[in-house]
């Protein structure tokens, strides 16, 4: 991080993303393939070898709305050209799908990632032309439109999402009322995007309350695929991978995600009164948690989140102010290890940050985390006080939602401004100010972290205390602050909202592949610890959210964790692993409901175009009954020529 | 008419129908009817399928063109161009299941509705030779036969026991009321074609049907 996050801010140099997310948003002026000027059309999302395909919008007039995203990992180095153009290319195909016989090209679009971050920084929402395949005569093929957004590694996908989402919904924001709710429920959302598990290990009200949210976000995700991005998104993710698209749907890594949920609920009540126990486990159990999901950003952030919430939690303090708050705290810890270089080499160190940067805290208050959070940040954070800390954690839930310095500024103390300001001179390049916001409000954190930190576990309960009052009042005014900074999302984003869960899942999977393509990052040794803290994944199954928020649960309680892992043991036990129910036993029941309704969506799905069928033959058999009703013949008449009537 | 054996000359065509429920056994009266054989390996009827042939009755060739469908969807597209145009229709259930019995109305109702009103039915209690499983006594189904105006018989695709029997019934009855004017042929939807014999002529060096049982008799 400290590598890519320096020559980031060099000035003049780029910053180099480490993903890039791909927004599939909708399509113009497609050429007809079906039946009365409609097709069923969809786009396949494609860079390096990597792809994934959009939902079928059926029957379409030459302008479908997909909506849906998937993140890829991205050559390292893009910005200075290096990359092979193979990689570095988004290629954008829309096909229509045939009933019968190849699905039908409609055109593509390529774009050169390379110079599009050159030319356009962070974010690029533009359409693009479709083409006719390479050597085929050029016809009108209509456009596409497409959200191109570069991230990096180290600031946790899920912030990234979310200020993007928070911007992308600005534009949109119409729902103003919907806004106030949404405050809630961006916390929620937050939470339930990041936070399910961490929700759980909040205390009992905020626990149920962002479980409900959960529930609710996924089964809006489940249904409305359309209406949401971000469900749209969720769903590209898991379901995405058509070919893969069981082994989605038992994934491991989601169940389980779900799994820390639901034991973080269990557990959240004695988690917090181990929190030294959680502390020490959670360092030795970190490995094994980053080994679970580790998806670095959301990792990060979920982590975050859960340690913020572990904190607040332990107290426990308002859970909704965690999210917040670990959101920020993740940051604030990433940019503290990028300001300082002298990160802790150890391994584990790495993960925790990565993985805890909202955990830090809690680490630097653990005698092994120091190392961790690097001496220097250790320090920092030492000499910062308690109340520093719960600043940071209240500031931080405001700033994502917000996106704006404001949080900040309200939040944060002037080493936070500090810290801005000079991040702020670094990221100039990078246009869009949610990022900025981002970074800032994680620089300032980590400015504060840094200064504050390095307190005795006591201590840090009690500022875990403070911070969560200080969340409380922070909330208050986050809720009255986002509404205005936050353009509300639109209805879509309302349903975006809830989905934050999904933005998460998404990053989530761009960040799994990146650990596995890339067990340890090419870049800098500074970015190598994230790398390490993402690769670790034991599961095959792509973390989601779920994973996330098994990463935040682990953060927050290693005895959480390790009930967690006892109980998802013990499920196994029942069945053996070659047993095919043996993917089904780690699910939780919301998992398998899910799961159920997925399925029975599918067999709706292919019941639909059975019927289609049956019809199109239905019709067929009419007119052959009408026309040449000869070759309906019963063909057993004696192997002789169909007769004539 | 019957002069040349490879020619498909006749005084009528009618169009018939073979309905009921799933499972009766209505290929297997066509097969039995058409080929004079059991059809053992019979799978589910899918889509719509036709069989011919001529018929000797009271000295008048009459080819049936029978119609065979499935016997599942009472409410596709296909089940009106199926219908149309039906003079004849065999109403098959199986003694063995009074499911299939019980359908029988819906059948009926469907034949009257979308064929034409003065189809002529007979109904089919089909499985005969399976009398020690029978669900469905005789009595009871000539009663609703005499109820509902339709001949009746008890048939064995299997044996081939009144298979022919039926066809023939069927058809003699449409003859007869052709002859005392109940039915015109050349009313539009009757069911009923005659037979062109120039036209018949031309055509006959391309038919390749087997001439029935009853033309070589002839």
């Amino acid at each position: 991080m400290s590598l890519a996050a320096s020559a980031g801010r060099g000035p003049g140099t780029m910053w180099s993303p480490t993903h890039v997310q791909v927004t599939v948003l909708q399509a113009r002026g497609l050429r007809a393939k079906g039946p009365g000027g409609t097709s069923d059309a969809y786009a396949v999302i494609q860079v390096g070898k990597e792809k994934y395909a959009t939902s079928v919008s059926e029957r379409s007039l030459g302008a479908p709305v997909w909506r849906e995203e998937a993140t890829f990992e991205l050559p390292p180095l893009l910005s200075s050209g290096a990359a092979p153009a193979a990689a570095a290319t988004l290629q954008l195909t829309v096909l229509h799908r045939a009933l019968l016989g190849l699905d039908k090209f409609l055109g593509r679009a390529e774009v050169d990632l390379r110079e599009l971050h050159r030319d356009q920084g962070r974010r690029k929402k533009q359409w693009y032309t479709l083409k006719s395949k390479p050597g085929k005569k050029d016809k009108e093929r209509g456009e596409i439109e497409v959200d191109i957004q570069f991230m990096r590694n180290n600031m946790t996908a899920s912030m990234f999402d979310l200020s993007m989402k928070d911007k992308s919904r600005n534009p949109f924001g119409k729902l103003k009322d919907k806004i106030k709710g949404k405050n809630k429920d961006s916390a929620s959302d937050t939470a339930s995007a990041i936070v399910p598990s961490v929700t759980p290990s909040v205390d009992s009200d905020d626990e149920s309350f962002s479980k409900d949210k959960k529930k609710k976000s996924k089964i809006k995700t489940l249904f409305s695929k359309s209406s949401l991005q971000k469900t749209p998104l969720s769903q590209s993710m898991s379901v995405l991978p058509t070919s893969k698209s069981d082994k989605v749907l038992l994934r491991a890594g989601d169940f389980q995600s779900q799994w820390d949920d639901d034991a973080h609920e269990d557990e959240s009540s004695s988690a917090s009164d181990v929190m030294s126990h959680k502390r020490t486990s959670s360092t030795d159990q970190q490995p094994n948690q980053s080994n679970f999901s580790l998806p670095k950003k959301e990792g990060l952030s979920f982590l975050g989140g859960l340690r913020s919430k572990n904190d607040s939690l332990s107290r426990s303090t308002v859970c909704i102010n965690g999210n917040h708050v670990y959101m920020e705290q993740p940051e604030a810890r990433s940019e503290i290890r990028e300001s300082s270089p002298s990160n802790s080499p150890s391994p584990q160190g790495f993960r925790r940050k990565h993985l805890f940067s909202s955990t830090e805290n809690l680490a630097a208050r653990s005698p092994k985390e120091p190392g961790e959070g690097g001496g220097t940040s250790s320090d920092r954070r030492l000499s910062d006080s308690s109340t520093k800390d719960s600043m940071k954690s209240m500031s931080l839930p405001s700033y994502r939602p917000l996106t704006s310095g404001d949080n900040r500024e309200s939040m944060s103390p002037a080493n936070v401004e500090a810290a801005r300001e000079t991040k702020d001179s670094k990221k100039q390049e990078s246009k869009k100010s949610s990022l900025l916001s981002l970074v800032t409000g994680k620089r300032d954190a980590a400015a504060k972290g840094s200064e504050s930190e390095p307190l005795p576990t006591v201590s840090e309960k009690e500022k875990e205390r403070k911070g969560a009052l200080v969340e409380a009042q922070l909330r208050e005014e986050d809720l009255m602050r986002r509404p205005e900074k936050d353009a509300l999302p639109v209805a879509s984003q309302w349903g975006s909202s809830l989905n934050p869960f999904e933005d998460v899942q998404i990053s989530d999977p761009g960040a799994t592949t990146e650990s596995r393509s890339e067990p340890k990052p090419p870049v800098p040794a500074a970015r190598v610890p994230q790398t390490k803290a993402v690769k670790p994944r034991p599961h095959p199954v792509k973390p989601m959210n779920t994973t996330a928020t098994k990463i935040a649960n682990s953060s927050l309680g290693t005895a959480t964790i390790i009930t967690e892992n006892l109980i998802s043991e013990a499920l196994m036990k029942k069945y053996q692993p070659s047993d095919p129910a043996f993917a089904y036993a780690q699910l939780t029941h919301d998992e398998l409901i899910q799961l159920v309704l997925k399925q029975k969506e599918t067999i709706s799905k292919k019941e639909f175009q059975v019927r289609e069928l049956e019809d199109y033959i239905d019709n067929l058999l009419v007119r052959v009954m009408e026309e040449t009703p000869n070759i309906l013949r019963v063909p057993a008449q004696m192997g002789k020529k169909a007769g004539k009537m | 008419m019957a002069q040349t054996a490879m020619s498909e000359t006749y005084d009528f065509l009618f169009k018939f129908l073979v309905i009921g429920n799933a499972g009766t056994g209505k290929s297997c009266l066509l097969h039995q009817f058409i080929e004079k054989k059991f059809k053992d390996d019979s799978n589910h009827t899918i889509g719509v399928e036709f069989g011919s042939k001529i018929i000797n009755v009271g000295g008048k060739y009459v080819k049936l063109q029978i119609w065979d469908t499935a016997g599942q969807e009472r409410f596709r597209s296909v089940t009106r161009s199926y219908y149309r145009g039906a003079a004849g229709a065999l109403l098959v259930y199986d003694i063995t299941s009074r499911e299939t019995y019980n359908a029988l109305t819906n059948w009926l109702t469907d034949a009257r509705m979308l064929a034409s009103q003065n189809i002529v039915l007979i109904l089919c209690g089909n499985k005969k030779d399976l009398d020690a499983d029978r669900e469905v006594t005789f009595l009871e189904a000539s009663r609703f036969a005499q109820e509902n105006e339709l001949m009746f018989l008890e048939t064995s695709a299997l044996t081939g026991e009144n298979v022919e029997e039926a066809f023939m019934q069927c058809a003699r009855k449409i003859l007869n009321k052709i002859e005392s004017g109940e039915l015109d042929p050349e009313r539009m939807g009757s069911g009923i074609q005659y037979g062109d014999a120039a036209l018949r002529q031309l055509r006959s060096p391309r038919r390749t049907q087997a001439p029935s049982a009853q033309e070589c008799g002839c």
